[in-house]
């Protein structure tokens, strides 16, 4: 290996001519964004021209692993892809676990910078400084679970990223799955792998990962391990993984379905138990999240996933844990978002009902499911427009038609502030660059009723300075989300940069000071925990400024109408109200709440962008800013 | 190959590799799961030739997939963690015990 911590290369592929090239890595670079999301997105700007076509072959895949993937730090897995997304047209960066980002380092590489179009479906094979694009017509149109297979018994231990039927036609809710399990690109970047006709990713690594102080490292190391083993919860979660957290998350999950009871009857941890066959982790990590199903009599085990996708797909459906089981197999192969995809077939099954769709009503179940995957497949129908996106069905059907559905850059909201309160998760959806994800804002207001001091204690460890954590709890209502939302977007993005995974059962082991730790003993670089969060704070900048590039900016983050209205759930009306529950939110609330976001980020409340001197207080001078305006 | 003092419980294993990492950088001072000697296989975790039954795999190990026996060759040293003196020494000497086989 080159370096320690980070391999210190860079690899281009470039699909049309076949050919690759590696670049060291700019150490002065990657030490100012850290390394994964921070460096892809610096690798981005300058191999990502604005305003092209998601599906062209000048749209590239930025493949990126910090400098703790590879390492024996708990869940150091996280692998970063940038690209222009289809599904909203947004410079996204799509976080993923599993083998993947492992394998690179242990290959020796930080980045993989993929551009062009193959002349025929390939894959790109990396073992060590073996590079190879592979002729892969036989696995076009295969499955991604088969393909995944056959390519795991023909690289015996790789890592692979590859995509389905639905990433080939280039639908846009197409991701792709790492080792059968991870899904990497929600807003498509599998159809941006099958525009370029990749079907996969086969990366092998044998050389390892080094790290400058090994002594050191693997104190902080031991330190964890025996953080673990006073974790009260440790065997609940080894036993249950995101099980652990039924009781808390019902009613935020499955928000306006049936009782708590019926569900957990139907669904919850006793249900679990007779579908579990095994526990499944990533590389390196010790609260795994991830489950090997079993669907009771039968001998085949399922795709390791989190068992909690289950009851997901089986409430919007109405079938049960065996059914749904079934169908997130099945959206698995074709390589499909099945969170976008249930809640596209929920709009669609509730437009059906109220005969706005204009044909028959859609009966909730699993033959609609697959009837409409079937259509989404061929192209056809309202499963071929669902295909295209949200916007598409705007077009078709009229926006009054999706009025009650919560979209911000037109992609759906993952968490609805009428269930939960408004907290950072729910809030940053609004301001999110990428569109609403389920990973960029966590904090602990994931959580109800955090109290004050728990709150402040853990906003510390989030590397929050303290007079920011003043300003953030003096709020009248106790908490300003929109300062809140600042701190926890470049935790994110410091975990991000660094490679460690977000899962809140893993995070909650990490602070930022920790972390400046890990990246120094990994890297022999200085680092401390004010210098670790200004690289996180330049990422998030710059990731903010690709897509002010695309033309988004402050008319983009908009607070989505549904939530000003109530919602029945579970015999309850609820409204939209703070995080602590005290008052019902106006939209002059929420405005005060983004104003105290740009005001909390130093940037312009009136473009929602930094301004050329922030820019240059945090080194990144050299990034113009681009007009904000419409193509 | 010796016997080694740690019982496998491979239905417990989720595939996470601490095993083959606490050993790789124990004994081949860098994380290289292809270099320490536990393989992870379809039937669950196996020790191969090179193994000098340390039990940090075993320490380590998440899942309860690794086990120290009793009263095995690393068995007196299992209530102690990787950190201890002892134990680094132990380690070391055997990292270099190793190089110079090779």
């Amino acid at each position: 290996m080159t370096g320690a911590g980070y391999a210190g290369r860079i690899l281009h592929v470039d699909l049309s001519t076949g050919e690759h090239t590696i670049e060291s890595l700019p150490m002065e670079e990657a030490q100012l964004f850290v390394g994964g999301f921070g460096m892809n997105n610096a690798l981005a700007w300058r191999h990502l021209s604005p305003r092209i076509d998601p599906l062209s072959e000048a749209n590239p895949i930025i493949l990126g692993a910090g400098p703790l993937v590879g390492t024996m730090a708990p869940g150091s897995v996280r692998v970063m892809a940038t690209t222009k997304q289809p599904m909203n047209g947004a410079v996204a960066a799509a976080a993923g676990s599993m083998s993947l980002g492992a394998q690179l380092k242990w290959a020796d590489y930080d980045h993989v910078v993929i551009t062009g179009r193959a002349p025929h479906p390939v894959i790109l094979f990396i073992q060590d400084d073996r590079v190879e694009l592979v002729d892969a017509r036989n696995l076009w149109g295969q499955g991604l679970n088969g393909a995944t297979d056959a390519l795991r018994k023909r690289y015996p231990g790789a890592g692979v990223l590859a995509i389905g039927p639905a990433g080939e036609r280039k639908i846009a809710l197409a991701l792709a799955l790492i080792d059968r399990t991870a899904t990497l690109g929600r807003g498509g970047l599998g159809a941006v792998m099958g525009s370029k006709g990749l079907k996969a990713v086969v990366v092998r690594g044998t050389k390892g990962t080094k790290v400058a102080d090994s002594k050191r490292f693997m104190g902080l190391i031991e330190d964890l391990y025996k953080r673990l083993a006073e974790f009260p919860s440790r065997s609940l979660v080894l036993d249950l993984g995101m099980m652990a957290g039924w009781d808390a998350s019902v009613q935020t999950l499955f928000p306006g379905s049936s009782s708590k009871e019926a569900l957990t009857r139907q669904f919850g941890p006793e249900a679990y138990r007779r579908f579990k066959a095994r526990r499944a982790a990533c590389p390196s990590c010790f609260l795994p999240c991830k489950d090997v199903l079993r669907i009771p009599d039968e001998m085949r085990e399922t795709t390791p996933t989190s068992y909690l996708n289950v009851p997901l797909l089986g409430v919007r459906f109405q079938v049960d844990a065996a059914e749904a089981t079934r169908l997130l197999d099945r959206l698995n192969d074709l390589g499909l978002d099945f969170m976008v995809f249930s809640a596209m077939a929920d709009w669609a099954i509730r437009a059906a009902e109220k005969g706005e769709l204009g044909g028959e009503p859609l009966p909730r179940n699993n033959s609609t499911a697959n009837r409409l995957l079937d259509e989404m497949l061929a192209g056809k129908g309202l499963g071929g427009i669902m295909g295209q996106g949200w916007r598409a069905l705007a077009q078709e059907y009229g926006e009054e038609a999706l009025s009650e559905i919560s979209l911000i850059r037109w992609m759906e909201t993952l968490f609805d502030p009428r269930c939960s309160g408004l907290g950072t998760m729910e809030f940053e959806q609004i301001v999110c660059p990428r569109g609403p994800t389920s990973a960029t804002a966590g904090s602990p207001t994931y959580l109800p009723g955090v109290t004050p001091d728990k709150m402040a204690r853990h906003l510390d460890r989030m590397g929050i300075p303290k007079d920011a954590v003043g300003r953030i709890l003096e709020h009248p209502l106790g908490l300003d989300v929109g300062r809140l939302s600042r701190y926890a977007e470049d935790w994110y993005s410091a975990l991000s940069s660094l490679g460690i995974c977000m899962r809140a059962q893993n995070n909650r082991f990490y602070s930022a000071e920790l972390c400046a730790d890990l990246y120094a003993a990994a890297t022999g670089f200085p680092m401390d925990r004010a210098g670790l969060m200004a690289a996180a704070e330049r990422g998030w900048n710059l990731m903010r400024l690709l897509n002010a590039r695309e033309g988004f900016g402050r008319q983009d983050d908009r607070v989505p109408s549904p939530w000003f209205e109530p919602m029945e759930s579970h015999g309850n009306r609820l409204v939209m109200q703070d995080y602590y529950r005290q008052v019902t939110l106006t939209q002059d609330d929420l405005e005060g709440f983004l104003a105290s976001y740009y005001d909390q980020r130093g940037w312009e409340p009136d473009t929602g962008l930094p301004s050329q001197s922030k820019l240059d207080k945090l080194d990144l001078g050299r990034f113009r800013i681009p007009r904000p305006s419409r193509p | 190959m010796a016997d080694i003092g740690i019982r496998v419980n491979a239905e417990q294993c989720t595939g996470c590799r601490v095993c083959q990492l606490i050993c790789s950088i124990t004994y081949q001072e860098r994380f290289s799961p292809d270099e320490a000697y536990i393989r992870l296989e379809e039937s669950g975790p196996r020790y191969v030739e090179g193994c000098v039954d340390c039990g940090l795999c075993a320490d380590h190990c998440p899942a309860g997939a690794l086990e120290r026996e009793e009263g095995a060759n690393g068995g007196e040293q299992g209530a102690q963690s990787h950190s201890t003196e002892e134990q680094e020494t132990k380690s070391h000497r055997s990292a270099v015990d190793r190089r110079n086989e090779t």
